[in-house]
């Protein structure tokens, strides 16, 4: 069943506390609105994609992008050519 | 009397333009000047530079012999604030992008450029499209300027509001589930979403990707045609992006006679939910369609009953992940605390607002473990079966007919307290979203003095038809450039 | 005690060579300046949109048809959904229900020489994620976006290796196939090609799988070994101290060499995988497969078939040279130069190895096969004897000349002048009068001697031919 806390920490939103509970009703509501979904008969479909169409290609050619500066400025904490985050510790596909 | 040329459509300007009457910078003048005169009142736009616009005006001067006859030379289009604008800031009425300005600019507006417009200002909105009343803009509601007590319908409320008070004769707008159409329809302007994919989604800040389309909200059909001439492009960069099979030429398609062709009324939008004025309004305009010699005949779409839940779960499943780039890190404020995942959830609890952070819960949890199968497959399932049942219609109709709202625009937090109420504001429009076919919301009529929108449906690349049915039918209605009450208060 | 069985099935994530990332047009290149890489695409900026290059998909194709792979008609994208400050748009686009390719296999030869078969799930494409850079950072780390969205292909086996040696020389021979492929450089090290075992052992002779630990930081060959064997003894340990095994990712530390907790299964991150909206259904139709097949580079086994034909070269010799692609490459343009195999290959598994072993990589190696062949055939048509052309091939290393002009310029051709000959072999003649006295009671053998000694006095450069007939015509004349 939605678990709020666990939604939003996996959702990486701090909650205000205040609203929480009303968040968690009105999201519970919601999905007792798609239940329905449940009833459809949906034995006779066939896949699910629904374009047709094949994707654009891109040929290997590369672009030089020049200054960096010009990107990483535009963050809010940066050190010299790169961002600037708080300390992490442990790997990346975690 | 600025109002005057400001309340010119695209096509009478481009008359002017061609004859020397006015010049670019005039007319650039006179929107500008009618803008700072209503919207304190409307609040359509988040943001305008008119030194900017006034020197872009000017330039275009310059450049009349070379681009005099583009499609939209010297227009002025209000752009929503979730088209990339490079040097222009872009917030998707969101805290979370406050401050932010791109460093380059979207496929639609390089197409905008290249064919001679006038970007002109960017237009409120609901936070990053979600919502249907532009209360879920972080910078305030927009006001209906048929009644600035009530709202101007959303997502696009900002752009439908600025092209009916005359501010500008075309803006575009995104719709992901009538987001277009919805606010169109609630402001008494036209408003057109194209098949999925005739439009570049490149520098669209995207909300469910596989929905959105960008599109064109403007007071006559023509003007709709001339701005598809400019955006309907395949755009490289958009690998969802296609060509138009019918090879565009949008303009020629309104002179295309209308007698003789087919269309269905599908009795799921003229039943339950639906207001009854809106009902008979709609029928109203079915026999000035009749009488134009269109056959229009009862028809079942059962399968649409489900859009609304289909969309509920698909769209925000979209929208939990093209949400999660905003963390700060690359742009945009950023909470400065020493944990990363606290300056995760820190920026993203206070930078988004509630529908925003509604629709990321929901979405985060129909994708997770356990659930998927119950709820994202299903509804693609359902998805499908929808589409499906919309394409055998158009192998019996030219096109389809609805109201494109169940009623007409709904009064400030009437409709806030419960979200599925919101919700069912878009249940005309969902459908043609997941299908991905196109839908053209024209005014036809108005209940108790506000608008009333027809939405004619149309096959994939069914663009053509649809265009040509509205000019027919609002050449014949006498519903073309109905006037919204605050044109009238000006005057007094 | 009970003897314990292992079993292996292990994930490799190679970088591929392309000119440009995966989903927008900037470089794949490391070591630039950081950040310089990037644009609005690969940083997330809100509105863009990927587009596939068309090369890291055929590249991947090569690989599984390389591998032995079904290579499907339609693959999809998927997200791959996770917050980390090296991933810019909170998920990574990958393959997940439905994979370029699938069904491949590649046979494994064991120490004791017994050939297996080991199958190949899946493999697939997705996108690489940044760098963090922590040191030197009081508070925080730094992030080098340069790496993310460069193209990635992720190779799943199936359990089914059963000792060390196995996994080993999967990846000996996965690593070869790669280079010859230039799909990828195979350098684990640098981490371009990065492999991840999954780990578990059972009772001998059960079927059941046990509880598998995946093993992760990887960079080398030996450290592949080294992590498989302690995890072998680390679980044995605790299944016979009668402890329950968990499921868990360890990584694997070089320097103590053992592994470590990572984390338990139960932390496992919920990916929320969906297909990505932003990417149509990938369509690779038999045509396109086809015309990916025909312009495949040849692979290590059918190439050295071919060249031991080609250019009658031995089986032994042919391992040397196929030992790695860049060897067979130069071996190739040069023999084709020089227009004798034979010659060639005795020179590049000599001189050539030599040198590169001594130091650097036989891609940066100074003299390049073309030059390599304008020696062997200055030796082909005698111009300079191979003792001379030694000294020739010294000589390139250090000058961007041609043999030809080394040769010119040292004075080092072929010494022809019957004349000069001869007065030599006088000299030896009348230095050596009883090694001539030997020859002429009937000792052939001191002709070699005698022949050798001319060659000394004219510093290697006499033509041997002439040189031959000269002293015999000579210790001849002397009977008289």
């Amino acid at each position: 069943m939605f678990d709020i806390q666990k939604i939003a920490k996996l959702a990486r939103l701090n909650l205000k506390p205040e609203t929480e509970s009303e968040l968690s009703t009105q999201v519970k509501n919601i999905l007792g609105y798609v239940e329905a979904l449940q009833a459809v008969d949906t034995s006779t479909v066939e896949g699910y994609g629904l374009s047709d169409a094949s994707p654009h290609f891109r040929p290997d050619e590369p672009v030089e992008r020049g200054d960096p500066e010009l990107r990483v400025r535009i963050s809010a904490r940066t050190q010299g050519d790169l961002f600037f985050v708080p300390k992490v510790i442990g790997e990346g596909d975690a | 009397m600025p109002e005057a040329i400001s309340a010119l459509s695209a096509t009478e300007l481009r008359v002017a333009y061609r004859s020397g009457t006015l010049s670019v910078r005039e007319v650039a003048a006179a929107c500008l000047k009618q803008t700072e005169r209503l919207d304190p009142r409307i609040k359509a736009f988040l943001h305008i530079d008119p030194a900017a616009v006034l020197s872009r005006a000017v330039k275009l001067d310059e450049r009349r012999a070379e681009l005099i006859d583009s499609p939209l030379y010297g227009i002025p289009v209000a752009l929503k604030d979730n088209i990339s604008t490079a040097g222009t800031p872009t917030t998707c009425g969101s805290h979370i992008l406050e401050g932010y300005i791109p460093i380059y600019d979207a496929g639609v507006v390089e197409g905008l450029e290249r064919n001679g417009a006038l970007p002109f200002g960017k237009t409120n909105l609901d936070e990053f499209a979600m919502g249907s009343s532009t209360e879920n803009s972080a910078y305030g509601p927009t006001r209906n300027p048929w009644d600035t007590t009530r709202v101007p319908g959303g997502s696009s409320g900002g752009s439908a509001a600025a092209v009916s008070a005359r501010m500008v004769p075309i803006a575009l707008g995104s719709d992901t589930g009538g987001s277009i159409r919805q606010p169109a329809a609630l402001t008494g302007v036209i408003g057109l979403k194209c098949t999925y994919g005739l439009i570049s989604r490149y520098g669209l800040v995207a909300y469910a990707s596989s929905l959105d389309q960008i599109g064109p909200i403007a007071r006559s059909v023509e003007d709709i045609a001339l701005t598809l001439e400019a955006i309907a492009f395949n755009d490289p960069r958009d690998s969802t992006s296609l060509s138009d099979p019918r090879g565009g030429r949008y303009l020629n398609a309104l002179d295309r006679p209308v007698t003789g062709l087919r269309a269905g009324l599908p009795a799921e939008f003229f039943g339950e939910g639906i207001d009854p004025k809106m009902r008979t309004s709609v029928l109203e305009a079915v026999k000035t369609l009749e009488k134009l010699g269109i056959k229009v005949e009862e028809c079942s779409l059962p399968s649409l009953r489900h859009s609304l839940p289909a969309y509920y779960i698909l769209a925000p499943a979209e929208a939990s992940s093209n949400l999660a780039r905003f963390d700060g890190i690359r742009y945009g404020p950023s909470a400065d605390v020493p944990d990363i995942i606290e300056q995760y959830s820190a920026t993203r609890g206070s930078g988004f607002g509630a529908e925003t952070q509604r629709r990321i819960l929901l979405g985060t949890f129909v994708l997770s473990s356990g659930y998927y199968d119950a709820y994202y497959l299903k509804a693609m399932k359902v998805r499908r079966l929808i589409r499906n049942e919309l394409q055998k219609a158009f192998e019996k109709y030219d096109f389809l007919i609805s109201p494109t709202t169940p009623d007409t625009a709904f009064r400030f937090g009437e409709k806030t307290a419960d979200p599925l109420q919101m919700y069912l504001s878009d249940i005309c429009t969902i459908g043609a979203n997941l299908a991905g076919i196109p839908a053209l919301s024209i005014p036809c009529g108005l209940i108790e003095g506000l608008p009333a929108g027809m939405q004619l449906w149309g096959p994939h690349f069914g663009e053509r038809t649809l265009l040509g049915v509205a000019k027919s039918y609002l050449d014949a209605s006498g519903c073309n450039g109905l006037r919204p009450q605050i044109l009238k208060d000006g005057q007094l | 005690m009970t003897e314990y069985e292992l079993v292996v099935g292990i994930e490799i994530h190679a970088q591929l060579l392309t000119k440009s990332k995966l989903f927008c047009a900037c470089p794949n290149r490391f070591g630039d300046r950081p950040n310089a890489n990037t644009c609005p695409v690969c940083l997330a900026h809100p509105g863009v949109l990927p587009v596939v290059n068309r090369a890291a998909i055929e590249k991947l194709v090569k690989a599984g048809l390389a591998l032995n792979c079904k290579v499907n008609e339609i693959s999809r994208f998927a997200r791959k959904n996770y917050f980390y400050p090296d991933l810019p748009k909170g998920y990574q686009i990958s393959q997940y229900e439905m994979p370029v390719c699938t069904d491949g296999r590649l046979d494994v030869t064991d120490s004791d020489g017994k050939q297996r078969t080991i199958r190949i799930r899946r493999i697939h494409i997705e996108e690489d994620a940044g760098k963090l850079l922590h040191e030197g950072v009081r508070s925080g780390s730094l992030v080098d976006l340069n790496r993310a969205g460069t193209p990635l292909m992720e190779i799943v086996t199936e359990p089914d290796f059963r000792s060390v040696d196995e996994v080993y020389d999967f990846l000996t021979q996965l690593r070869r196939i790669l280079r010859y492929l230039k799909v990828c450089d195979g350098n684990m090290e640098e981490g371009s090609m990065r492999c991840e075992p999954n780990i578990s052992i059972r009772p001998r002779g059960t079927e059941a799988l046990g509880v598998k630990v995946e093993l992760k930081n990887i960079n080398s060959f030996k450290a592949a070994r080294r992590g498989i064997e302690y995890e072998v003894i680390r679980q044995t340990l605790m299944l016979d101290r009668g402890e329950k095994l968990r499921q868990e990712t360890r990584g694997w530390d070089e320097n103590k060499e053992e592994s470590f907790l990572m984390r338990v299964k139960e932390d496992a991150h919920d990916y929320r995988y969906f297909p990505d909206p932003d990417l149509p259904p990938l369509k690779l139709d038999s045509a396109w497969i086809e015309e990916i097949r025909k312009t495949t580079e040849e692979l290590p086994r059918p190439r050295k078939e071919r060249i031991i034909k080609e250019y009658g070269l031995n089986e032994a010799d042919a391992d040397v040279l196929c030992s790695e692609f860049a060897i067979i490459d130069y071996f190739e343009t040069a023999a084709r130069k020089a227009g004798d195999g034979k010659l060639t290959a005795n020179w590049v598994m000599g001189e050539v190895l030599r040198a590169v072993k001594a130091g650097g990589t036989i891609e940066s190696f100074p003299v390049r096969p073309d030059r390599l062949a304008e020696l062997v055939k200055l030796i082909r048509t005698g111009r300079i004897s191979s003792t001379i052309a030694k000294k020739v091939f010294e000589l390139m290393l250090t000058s961007p000349n041609s043999p030809e002009a080394i040769v010119e310029a040292e004075g080092l051709g072929i010494v022809s002048d019957e004349k000069a000959i001869a007065e030599a072999v006088a000299l030896i003649i009348s230095e050596n009068p009883e090694q001539v006295r030997q020859f002429l009671e009937g000792k052939d053998k001191v002709m070699g001697f005698l022949v050798g000694q001319g060659m000394k006095k004219m510093k290697g450069k006499a033509d041997p031919a002439i040189l031959n007939r000269l002293m015999k015509e000579a210790v001849e004349k002397s009977r008289a």
